[in-house]
């Protein structure tokens, strides 16, 4: 799961050139507010899990290890 | 020479309506506050040295006769003068210039003014430029070089129209979009635009919050939307904003229509200076979604899914792409009959961190930098976040006509009322 979210995030969401590791922080490497739309709807589609606005945090957010994590915890 | 976008395309027609009901053309200031008074012989060079490294500030845009796209011509490179103004109040200030502002983008000659207030020993930059050359993303990465005294001519503009296709392969493409739009009548979309006022000049209001507003307002997100969702939450509640004051005008309660714009270039390292490359989104807001911020935040963020999952996106560009043609005085004739005289309900945009990577400039620290965009009528409304130093501001910007004073209170305490903040004194 954490190598298709990187795969995801790096290609259909960022179109980064820099290659993203489990250690990325993913705010620095350009995760804005459209961008964490656009991967809260493949969280959704790929994933099958929805996720609430408490979720919805930097902390939970900032590397690809901790966004798997917050999907196991909600499925 | 350089093809417009097809967002260009858009705003092109967006500054047709503008003109051509007398509300002069579409122009934005950006302010730049400093903590001191800036060193003015640097200042000088460095606005010398812009204008003569970026041709496309003197360019002006033209259809051409055969194929009839408009195009950027650029005209020669000369620098651009720093305007000097003392002890003026400031947003007084920058209303004036944009309402009086000579840049007209159809004539050759400088499409940016650079003014610079000094009040008290303080410092303050207003850029004044209009947004059919510029969009947010450009005039911030303006921003990033405004101190270098590089005087080279460049020719960094980028080409960001990725769509292409015979005319019956874009209508084909488009027709998602075009069914979209058919659904809109039933909604009963409704702006702060009143027919029967004459549109008049541009107006706004600057709420410029210190820290500790900021940190309340960015708690109340958390709790509301979650503090990742701040995209459909300032949008949300700049649509209930504008429904509360078309509650007080009585009526039947009509939907929101929000016109967000999406950059279309994800990655921001290759987002170009100049020319517009967003991709404006329509967003429903039913009269029953509107009834607190949360609803409608998670109605609006379930609204974006939806046009992503239909892939709309892709019919919106293939739409624009088709209309690229379109006279400019046309342009925005389907969807003003699909809206029934409206345009959308309201303009906004958060533009999230305003000069992130522009700590000094001329010998002084910016301690804050927002935009303050002129809007046309119809909406007549238009409500404007950025970010710089933990610090938001929020622009209302309107037009003469279109919201009384006492609306302007019912505006500003609704948009307050869901920020959970008082007004910066």
């Amino acid at each position: 799961m954490q190598d298709e979210l990187l795969n995801i995030i790096q290609t259909e969401i960022l179109d980064s050139e820099e290659t993203l590791t489990p250690d990325t922080d993913l705010f620095e490497a350009g995760l804005d507010s459209m961008a964490i739309m656009q991967l809260l709807l493949h969280i959704e589609d790929q994933f099958g899990v929805a996720l609430e606005p408490a979720d919805l945090s930097r902390e939970n957010f900032q590397t690809a290890p901790k966004i798997v994590a917050l999907i196991e915890s909600k499925r | 020479m350089v093809q417009a976008t097809t967002s260009d395309g858009f705003l092109l027609g967006l500054e047709s309506h503008m003109r051509r009901t007398g509300q002069g053309p579409h122009l934005a200031a950006t302010i730049l506050e400093f903590d001191g008074s800036l060193e003015r012989p640097e200042l000088h060079k460095a606005a010398d040295a812009l204008g003569r490294r970026h041709p496309l500030l003197h360019a002006c845009l033209r259809r051409s006769p055969l194929t009839f796209i408009a195009s950027w011509h650029p005209g020669s490179a000369t620098g651009i003068e720093v305007i000097e103004h003392e002890g003026e109040d400031l947003h007084e200030l920058a209303a004036r210039l944009v309402n009086t502002s000579s840049i007209d983008i159809f004539k050759d000659g400088p499409n940016l003014e650079i003014h610079h207030l000094r009040r008290d020993d303080i410092s303050t930059l207003i850029l004044i430029w209009p947004h059919s050359l510029f969009d947010a993303i450009g005039i911030d990465k303006l921003i990033g070089e405004l101190g270098s005294t590089d005087a080279d001519p460049r020719k960094d503009w980028g080409e960001t129209n990725p769509v292409t296709g015979a005319p019956s392969e874009l209508w084909k493409a488009a027709h998602p979009m075009i069914e979209e739009m058919r659904t809109f009548p039933a909604a009963n979309i409704h702006s702060l635009h009143q027919p029967e006022h004459r549109p008049g000049k541009a107006r706004f209001e600057v709420l410029a919050f210190d820290k500790e507003g900021s940190a309340a307002i960015q708690q109340r997100l958390g709790e509301v939307a979650g503090e990742l969702l701040m995209v459909p939450y300032f949008a949300a509640i700049s649509a209930r904003a504008v429904a509360a004051v078309l509650r007080e005008r009585g009526g039947e309660p009509g939907s929101i229509l929000v016109s967000l714009p999406i950059q279309r270039v994800t990655n921001p390292d290759k987002r170009p200076l100049f020319q517009n490359h967003m991709a404006a989104w329509s967003l429903l807001l039913t009269a029953d979604s509107l009834g607190n911020a949360a609803t409608a935040t998670k109605t609006l963020y379930r609204s974006y899914a939806s046009f992503m999952k239909r892939k709309l996106p892709a019919a919106m560009e293939a739409l624009t792409k088709l209309n690229e043609r379109c006279p400019s005085r046309l342009y925005l004739l389907p969807i003003k009959h699909y809206l029934k005289g409206e345009i959308c309900s309201m303009f906004h945009s958060h533009t999230g961190k305003l000069a992130e990577h522009t700590d000094s400039l001329f010998g002084r620290k910016l301690t804050n930098a927002y935009h303050m965009p002129s809007v046309s009528t119809p909406p007549g409304i238009g409500i404007f976040f950025s970010e710089r130093n933990q610090r938001l501001t929020c622009t209302l910007s309107w037009r003469d006509g279109s919201l009384s004073e006492s609306e302007l209170v019912t505006l500003r305490q609704q948009l307050l009322a869901d920020l959970g903040t008082s007004a910066p004194t």
